[in-house]
């Protein structure tokens, strides 16, 4: 990655749902190189956070800003650059997990996709099953063709939702080493959790939502992580 | 371009693929397509003097009805796991997405047409006496009906009664494409009309140009609305 470095600036970005106010002014500026952990309760806003970043979904009020150096990047680079991981996995389930890492190597406009995807399959541990179709793997095999997905992309900015769902520890682990080395290779990562280890485990940085307000914006490790749920539980029940 | 090129492709190889796995879309399609024509076949063999007279119009609502139930289904693999927005979050143009799904819809339309368009050709004792007509018709029929229904069935993928909302979408725009469609397959079956081909396939080709223009312009902002 020997690119400007990539920023993702969200900038007092709301959202409301019929008259439920599901974010409120949130804005926070994330580098290259971070690895952010967005925590809160159900109904925080995190999903619709993340996914308003990707562009999923649009802000009505407020603006997501991706640059390079300092340059805001187009539509199509910035979708080129951010790469996201939903509840909905986005990987096709009558496509085998090779397919869909070459067909999304192919759409990102990748040089090799073939032999990305090749790499990609055993980064994620799925070269055995690698021509399978994707509707005959456990929960946490699809997991990891979709995290898969965002590797073959060469997303430099990737969002994850949740993304130990289905996980068994291991995998967890890896999924744990995986984010922090994306954010040691220059990447931003921001990711969605509901576990205290794994803020602590990976991320520099913490985000604190709280009915659509983001109330705390702390330092990763055990301090961060220990102080952050505090704020998530707020002493209620 | 030469990127959109490639992404195009991939998507039109990507949706062959699963369909050829599947089976879905040509299966449901051509048994429907093959019923039709059964019923059509029981309903007027009676005067098979007559089949010139209403042949075109059995082939053209064959086609018809056949379609649409497979642009239902169109969209269904991208809902499945939200992977309508694999493409729509890449840096693939909203044009190059939609492009490529109208092509898919109309490749599996053209598949199961051939065996339904050759078993009403041998049931009613048709025979084609202008085929360059008549392939120019389907083919720019068939465009016609890809992209409008393509557009559309994209709109209603989550709608709750997309089966029924569909046909009742497109059908008032399908009209003219199938008046034209009729029309040109009358004189190709050498049907007792005084019809000039050349016009309805210049009305069929405009047709295709200018729905081509504002499908293709709509869809991006269509899907993500």
């Amino acid at each position: 990655m020997n690119d400007a470095p990539l920023r993702l600036d969200c900038e007092g970005v709301a959202r409301v749902y019929g008259r439920r106010h599901v974010l409120r002014d949130v804005s926070f500026t994330a580098g290259a190189g971070e690895v952010v952990a967005v925590v809160g309760r159900n109904g925080a806003g995190k999903s619709t956070l993340l996914s308003i970043l990707a562009g999923r979904r649009q802000a009505d009020r407020g603006r997501v800003v991706v640059t390079e150096g300092d340059r805001p990047a187009g539509a199509a680079k910035a979708r080129s650059w951010l790469g996201f991981l939903p509840h909905d996995l986005l990987v096709y389930p009558d496509l085998s997990a090779r397919e869909n890492l070459v067909f999304t190597g192919v759409l990102h406009g990748q040089a090799r996709p073939v032999e990305r995807a090749v790499e990609v399959l055993a980064a994620v541990g799925l070269t055995a099953d690698a021509d399978r179709t994707v509707r005959t793997f456990s929960r946490g095999m699809q997991q990891r063709t979709a995290i898969g997905r965002l590797m073959a992309s060469g997303a430099r900015a990737w969002l994850l939702d949740e993304p130990s769902t289905g996980l068994d520890e291991f995998g967890r682990r890896w999924l744990l080493g995986l984010l922090a080395d994306q954010g040691r290779a220059g990447r931003i990562v921001l990711f969605s959790t509901h576990h205290p280890s794994e803020v602590e485990s990976a991320a520099t940085r913490v985000l604190v939502l709280d009915g659509g307000r983001l109330v705390a914006d702390l330092p990763g490790g055990a301090g961060g992580a220990s102080a952050a749920f505090a704020r998530v539980d707020g002493g209620r029940p | 371009m030469k990127d959109e090129i490639r992404r195009y492709l991939a998507i039109v190889g990507k949706d062959l693929r699963v369909e050829f796995r599947t089976r879905e879309i040509l299966y449901t399609t051509t048994l429907f397509a093959l019923l039709l024509v059964v019923i059509f076949a029981f309903a007027f063999l009676s005067d098979q003097s007559k089949s010139r007279i209403y042949g075109p119009g059995i082939v053209w609502v064959t086609v018809l009805f056949a379609t649409t139930v497979g642009q239902n289904r169109l969209f269904d693999r991208e809902r499945e796991n939200d992977c309508l927005w694999s493409l729509l979050l890449s840096p693939a143009a909203p044009s190059t997405v939609f492009l490529a799904k109208a092509t898919a819809q109309v490749a599996f339309a053209l598949l199961m047409q051939v065996p339904t368009i050759v078993l009403i050709l041998v049931f009613f004792d048709l025979q084609i006496t202008d085929p360059l007509s008549f392939v120019a018709s389907l083919a720019l029929g068939n465009v016609a009906l890809g992209l409008i229904g393509t557009l559309f069935a994209a709109m209603l993928m989550n709608a709750r009664m997309k089966e029924v909302l569909l046909p009742l979408v497109t059908y008032p725009v399908f009209v003219p494409v199938v008046i034209a469609g009729v029309k040109v397959t009358a004189v190709a079956v050498g049907a007792p009309v005084v019809e000039d081909v050349d016009t309805w396939l210049r009305f069929l080709a405009g047709f295709d140009m200018i729905f081509g223009v504002v499908t293709v312009a709509l869809f991006g902002r269509m899907v993500r609305a």
